[in-house]
């Protein structure tokens, strides 16, 4: 693979949906490649963030109209404007738009726990481990909790 | 009378055997256990250099260690141009480190009672490592025993213990995943026993508005049901999990603005951290580790060994431990 993996191809890895040699294909680079390593997370947030992103009923107007429109096939006076094959392409644009801004907006209000305090509060237990290498675990312990207070004093309270 | 040049040798190597001193026969491997388990009986000082291996990162860090029994020990850690960076202290009962004029207090090591008992904890030891004893070359100049904690099963970190054949103080603590980029060491470069240690030496101040307390250092020991009552949440925690670990105890802290769980599971040699958390935790791009598409969750590399974070349901579960990744992925999905 030259350069980096192709975006769909990540996001099919993702979703487990690539067939077994492009999928061997892109597990080989990402081995070597820590930016498409780093893109794969990303969109393991992104998937997560939308996942737990809020579901919405369709406005009750829009569900006849599109019932009237697909069930009875009655057409209200706007359904000339849908002959126009023109509006068909750019409504699912700015459908597509729309929703990937909202998504973009809640994955962005998901705030996430720091890794450092989990790392402090392993370390100072595992020196309460039955079998002892306090000096390995006071090394990583005490960096990580001049770290910490380095960062931020509130983290520490 | 004339010996030949052959019958020379014969002799001189005859001379020496004789004079040499017996060597010490190997102590059993629990005895061995149980020296390693205890702290140390004497005073003592020396150079402690701690190497770490994870992923394709690698750590060192050079201390000095003054300890004086039963259980006062400082650590100053030293910049590579021996100028000490941080300094750790504790007199058995509190532990204080210090870098820069902030000195962050709690209690000490080992002043807690845990959940588990020290027996139950040793049985499960026991029921998960094979104890191998054979010697070494020597630490820090002096003759070692060395001891050698084997798991029973694979995907778990082994663990070899060099122990003073004069002293018993564990001179070198190596753990290691073999095959795998996964590894610590701490192995003393210097080693002084039986030198009398100033009593100033175990003193920090810490009465002073510079002194902050730490959660972690002042963790609780909790059992599940306990959690439960102090996050007001039902615990989905399991008391067993997959490779032999077993619940030992829960702490629940903050990170930030948010609530943190977490239990700790052990093999009587290998802790494994649990956290459960509301949010995700954050883990640095540049420790993240390739996976399989069918992998239960993202994958990092740490000093902590290796870290998973996964969802199940409206969870979010923060794994850390110096486990394969396959076992750490058999422990997440038994979480969801």
């Amino acid at each position: 693979m030259n350069g980096h993996a192709d975006g769909p191809d990540l996001s099919a890895y993702l979703d487990g949906a690539l067939a077994p040699e492009p999928r061997a294909r892109v597990e080989l680079h990402m081995a070597s490649c820590a930016d498409c390593r780093a893109e794969l997370d990303s969109l393991r947030h992104l998937k997560l963030a939308l996942s737990a992103a809020p579901r919405r009923n369709m406005p009750a107007d829009l569900a006849l109209a599109l019932e009237r429109r697909f069930v009875t096939g009655a057409q209200p006076w706007y359904a000339a404007l849908s002959r126009k094959r023109v509006w068909v392409p750019a409504g699912a644009l700015a459908v597509a738009a729309m929703t990937v801004s909202l998504w973009l907006r809640s994955a962005a209000t998901i705030e996430e726990i720091p890794l450092e305090p989990l790392l402090a509060a392993h370390a100072r237990y595992s020196a309460e481990a039955l079998v002892p290498e306090d000096n390995l675990v006071a090394s990583n312990y005490s960096d990580q909790l001049s770290d910490l207070s380095d960062a931020s004093e509130s983290d520490l309270q | 009378m004339r010996l030949s040049p052959t019958s020379s040798k014969l002799a001189a190597a005859v001379a020496a055997a004789l004079l040499a001193l017996p060597a010490a026969a190997a102590p059993a491997a629990e005895d061995l256990l149980q020296s390693a388990l205890a702290e140390p009986a004497i005073p003592y000082q020396g150079k402690v250099m701690v190497t770490q291996w994870y992923g394709k990162q690698t750590r060192a860090e050079e201390m000095r260690v003054h300890f004086a029994p039963p259980d006062n020990v400082r650590r100053e850690f030293l910049t590579p141009d021996g100028t000490v960076a941080r300094v750790s202290v504790s007199d058995g009962e509190n532990e204080a480190v210090s870098r820069g004029g902030k000195v962050v207090v709690g209690d000490a090591v080992r002043s807690y009672e845990k959940v588990m008992t020290p027996q139950r904890e040793r049985e499960v030891l026991l029921s998960n490592y094979d104890l191998l004893v054979s010697t070494a070359d020597k630490v820090a100049g002096r003759p070692v025993w060395l001891l050698t904690l084997k798991p029973k099963i694979e995907g778990k970190a082994w663990q070899s213990m060099a122990l003073d054949q004069e002293t018993k103080v564990v001179l070198r603590v190596k753990r290691y995943l073999p095959r795998r980029s996964f590894a610590s060491q701490a192995s003393f470069i210097s080693f002084e026993p039986n030198k009398p240690q100033d009593e100033g030496l175990f003193h920090l101040g810490t009465a002073t508005s510079a002194a902050v307390s730490a959660p972690s250092l002042t963790p609780d020991f909790m059992t599940l049901e306990q959690l439960a009552k102090e996050t007001g949440r039902a615990s989905r925690l399991p008391q067993a999990l997959p490779g032999g670990f077993v619940f030992e105890s829960a702490d629940a802290f903050k990170a930030g603005a948010s609530r943190v769980a977490h239990a700790r599971y052990t093999d009587g040699l290998t802790v494994l951290s649990v956290f459960e958390t509301e949010r995700p935790v954050r883990l640095p791009k540049s420790g993240l580790m390739a996976t399989d598409a069918g992998f239960p969750g993202a994958l990092s590399a740490s000093r902590a060994g290796k870290v998973l974070k996964l969802k199940a349901g409206d969870r979010h579960y923060t794994l850390m431990g110096d486990l394969s990744r396959e076992l750490l992925a058999d422990v997440a999905r038994a979480l969801k």
